[in-house]
């Protein structure tokens, strides 16, 4: 009797970690969507986009409106990164391109457009936060354990989007172009590699993974105006320890960041989690400067 | 450098003299005005150090900020220490937080460095929004000021003019601390660390320590001010740790300009009555903040003390 | 013989599948001129980033004075009386000729971390400054900002901010090179000048010049010493000839 409730209570615990370690991958993908935008920008350009969250929360609310003006959900998932890629076109070509070249002039001016953003969705979308619907109200079970299914869906989309992103990088030669100009920029130039436009696709399409992250986490998180600030936050931390500018290091330090904060919000505050997470960047940053698979040292 | 210090030593002495003329001739709501301006010029002062001088962009300063308010409040509430005391704590703890984060960002390059400084300043402000037990979280917490002892005598603060005196003895003990540090061979070396860091260091230079020792110092003025301001409103709150207020001391920088030590006082006496009056009237004037640091660089990227400066240089 | 100042053992530096610098045993005494040539890409300036401590060997050992200095940080070995100039001219471009110099001057007093002094008031530091431009034949440009100069100006600043330091070894990183011949002439005549008082590596992509002012002359190809000794020797080497001729 008393066996088999330790059992019970064991099983339950398993149930409860495996459920958690779910949900920290599912949070992952969307990290590592928005993290690989950061580092790729900035593996290209040289640029700490600190309006990245903020093209995240543009992704989440515009998908709030799809649902609440146009009736539908599914079609923000796939406009809104649509329209924030665009827009970051627009940015980069007329705020950020004047001040190329110089790193502190252009984080300040994210930091501008950020204020612009956030202040934009707070006159619009209001200071409260807000709570959507889940747009997939089915559950699945698998393996005893019941999962919801529009986390798998969000997980089936991001390794999508990754994977599309993996092949626009190496099988096209686009994608080629992009590569070489983040080796290096002045042979990729002088190879006839258009680098200027090459900017404008790659902060436009940064932008858009990140309003695709936050379309997908838009019914599994809260949405408000300052929701950007937590994800820059961690996509940061992620991007450091992987290596600024290191793709590969973005993808692989989510999955393992984002299930171990999870994890470690069992037993403390979620901030005290994002504490650890920070201990660990610290660490990574006294013994190996450059990340765990950056290159360059910087 | 040579046009700056005339200039500034120029204009000093009188501009000293007027505000201490103010404190007694001025209607009580511009004396509390000018004196939040004396406390975010403290601020903006040690940020111009960090970044105009050094080069080093921190988004992060207002962790030492809100350490300072919460340095003064916590021990003046919770232990009733006297008012010297707990800002000597205050100055202790962001001097403590400075050397533990300090060595870690400082060796950074310059992305990098802003990066963990944005983190820097996050982290805390997350904690200080869920340690409510601790901070009282964004309601924040109200204490009464202890008195100013002086020897014998004791002012309160909470009269306004004893306040404003207060203030403005900071505002001129760190004007000159740091113009001082500005014209002796540190602020000379950190200078050559902006203009190229690398050969500085190939000339000997231990490079981190310079930088670091301008983190340090700039930490500490950052939590006098963030002190001066809880004494100021007997208040502090988990929103003194916000990214805004990390902000704020970018703008007073660039549009006063970098790297002019007056140059930030003017930035925040142009901007602080007009987010004064212009959020009365219109909440989202910060648009218009953020637009200001989209566009500056453009129109005028040495700010109003750059431009006055080139001016007299023509001459 | 004088005594011996720098020496490498082995010195090797690879880049992944690129052996930069291979095998290299240097052997300078106190008061030489020595010259460096090679063609581009020969290892020249990663041999000298070695020394200075911006790169670390892969293997090998450097010594100054018998002292091994290999992968100590820049700055120390700077400390410890070696200069170099650049070969991308590296000055202060916003400060005053006089500034720049003062920087380099100011790194070996004493009285650098105290902030109650003022700058421009140490007296000895501004002699001293006052002294290296006018051996560089600065001293009518003091109060221009750096970056107004003309490169030939650029590259005496250049060689001027190592002299502050009081180095007892001097590295000179191609200071001729893309300045105009008469400047490329002014510039020579301030490193012969230096070379009666200091110990002096010149690494020079201009043969005829360092042939004609060095004492001592290595030559290294793909990262090898395949030469060294007199200017005469040198050039009559054969190896020597093949690599300049087939390098055009």
């Amino acid at each position: 009797m008393v066996e088999t409730l330790l059992e019970m209570a064991l099983l339950e615990l398993a149930e409860k970690l495996l459920f958690t370690i779910a949900n920290g991958v599912v949070w992952a993908l969307i990290t590592a969507l928005v993290a690989l935008g950061l580092s790729f920008i900035f593996g290209l350009m040289g640029i700490v986009n600190v309006a990245h969250g903020e093209l995240y929360t543009l992704g989440a609310v515009l998908t709030w409106y799809s649902l609440t003006r146009l009736g539908s959900f599914w079609l923000g998932i796939a406009l809104a990164p649509l329209a924030v890629g665009a827009l970051g076109s627009v940015l980069e070509r007329f705020a950020i391109r004047p001040v190329e070249g110089r790193p502190a002039y252009t984080v300040i001016v994210t930091v501008g457009i950020a204020f612009v953003i956030q202040q934009a969705v707070l006159a619009t979308f209001g200071g409260w936060p807000q709570v959507m619907p889940d747009p997939m109200p089915i559950v699945v079970h698998f393996a005893g354990v019941r999962y919801p299914a529009y986390r798998i869906f969000v997980a089936a989309v991001s390794v999508l989007a990754l994977m599309g992103l993996w092949s626009f990088l190496h099988k096209t030669s686009l994608g080629l172009s992009i590569r070489a100009a983040m080796q290096d920029r002045d042979m990729a130039s002088a190879m006839g590699i258009p680098v200027s436009s090459i900017y404008v696709i790659t902060f436009s399409l940064g932008a858009a993974l990140a309003a695709l992250g936050g379309a997908l986490a838009a019914p599994i998180v809260q949405l408000h105006y300052l929701m950007g600030l937590d994800i820059l936050c961690l996509a940061f931390i992620v991007v450091i320890i992987g290596g600024l500018g290191s793709l590969k290091g973005t993808f692989v330090t989510s999955l393992i960041i984002c299930p171990l904060e999870n994890v470690l919000s069992l037993f403390i505050t979620p901030t005290e989690a994002r504490v650890v997470s920070f201990v660990v960047m610290a660490t990574v940053l006294l013994l190996r400067p450059r990340g765990l698979f950056g290159t360059i040292v910087r | 450098m040579e046009a700056t210090t005339k200039l500034t030593t120029l204009a000093a002495l009188p501009l000293m003299l007027l505000l201490l003329v103010m404190g007694v001739a001025l209607p009580a709501d511009l004396r509390s005005l000018t004196i939040d301006i004396m406390i975010f010029s403290i601020y903006a002062m040690a940020f111009d150090l960090l970044f105009g001088i050094s080069n080093q962009l921190s988004i992060g300063q207002a962790m030492f900020f809100g350490v300072g308010a919460y340095g003064v409040l916590l021990p003046a509430l919770r232990m009733g220490v006297g008012l010297w005391a707990a800002m000597l704590m205050a100055l202790t703890l962001c001097l403590t937080l400075a050397l533990v984060l300090g060595p870690l960002a400082v060796r950074l390059s310059e992305a990098y460095f802003v990066i963990i400084t944005i983190i820097f300043g996050m982290i805390f402000y997350f904690l200080a929004m869920s340690w409510t037990w601790l901070t009282g979280g964004s309601d924040g917490l109200t204490f009464e000021v202890p008195p100013i002892t002086l020897g014998f005598i004791s002012y309160s603060v909470y009269d306004p003019i004893a306040n404003y005196y207060f203030t403005l003895t900071f505002f001129i003990i760190v004007y000159f601390i740091l113009k001082r540090i500005m014209d002796s061979p540190l602020g000379m070396i950190l200078v050559s660390i902006r203009e190229s860091e690398e050969r500085t260091k190939f000339l000997g230079y231990d490079v981190v320590r310079y930088k670091l020792t301008a983190y340090v110092i700039s930490a500490i003025f950052t939590g006098l001010s963030g002190a001066l301001y809880a004494i100021r409103c007997r208040y502090a709150s988990a929103e003194y740790f916000s990214i805004f207020i990390s902000v704020e001391p970018i703008i007073w920088t660039l549009i006063g300009g970098a790297g002019t030590l007056v140059g930030p006082i003017v930035g925040v006496a142009l901007l602080t009555p007009i987010a004064y009056y212009i959020s009365a009237l219109w909440k989202h004037y910060l648009i218009i903040v953020g637009l200001i640091m989209v566009l500056i660089f453009r129109f005028s990227p040495k700010g109003i003390m750059g431009y006055i400066v080139s001016k007299i240089r023509r001459w | 013989m004088s005594k011996l100042i720098l020496e490498t053992i082995g010195l090797t530096k690879t880049f992944g599948r690129l052996v930069a610098v291979d095998n290299v045993n240097l052997r300078v005494r106190e008061g030489e001129l020595r010259g460096i040539i090679g063609p581009n890409g020969a290892g020249k300036t990663t041999l000298l980033n070695l020394i200075i401590g911006a790169l670390k060997p892969t293997s090998g050992k450097i010594f100054f004075y018998g002292r091994d200095i290999t992968g100590l940080k820049p700055h120390v070995i700077s400390q410890m009386g070696i200069a170099t100039t650049f070969q991308l001219t590296n000055i202060f471009q916003g400060m005053t000729v006089m500034e720049n110099v003062w920087i380099s001057v100011q790194s070996r007093s004493k009285m650098r971390w105290n902030p109650f002094i003022k700058a421009g008031g140490l007296t000895d530091v501004s002699r001293k400054v006052e002294e290296i431009c006018k051996l560089v034949g600065l001293e009518d440009k003091m109060d221009e900002i750096a970056m107004s100069l003309s490169y030939g100006d650029q590259r005496l600043l250049e060689i001027a901010i190592a002299l502050g330091s009081d180095p007892i070894l001097l590295l000179l990183d191609e200071p001729i090179t893309g300045v105009s011949p008469k400047e490329a002439e002014e510039i020579l005549k301030v490193v012969q000048k230096l070379s009666q008082a200091k110990t002096i590596v010149l690494i020079e992509h201009n043969v005829d010049a360092v042939l004609r002012i060095a004492k001592v002359v290595t030559v290294l190809n793909e990262g090898r010493v395949i030469a060294e000794g007199s200017p005469y020797e040198v050039s009559s080497n054969e190896e020597v000839q093949r690599v300049y001729l087939g390098a055009g």
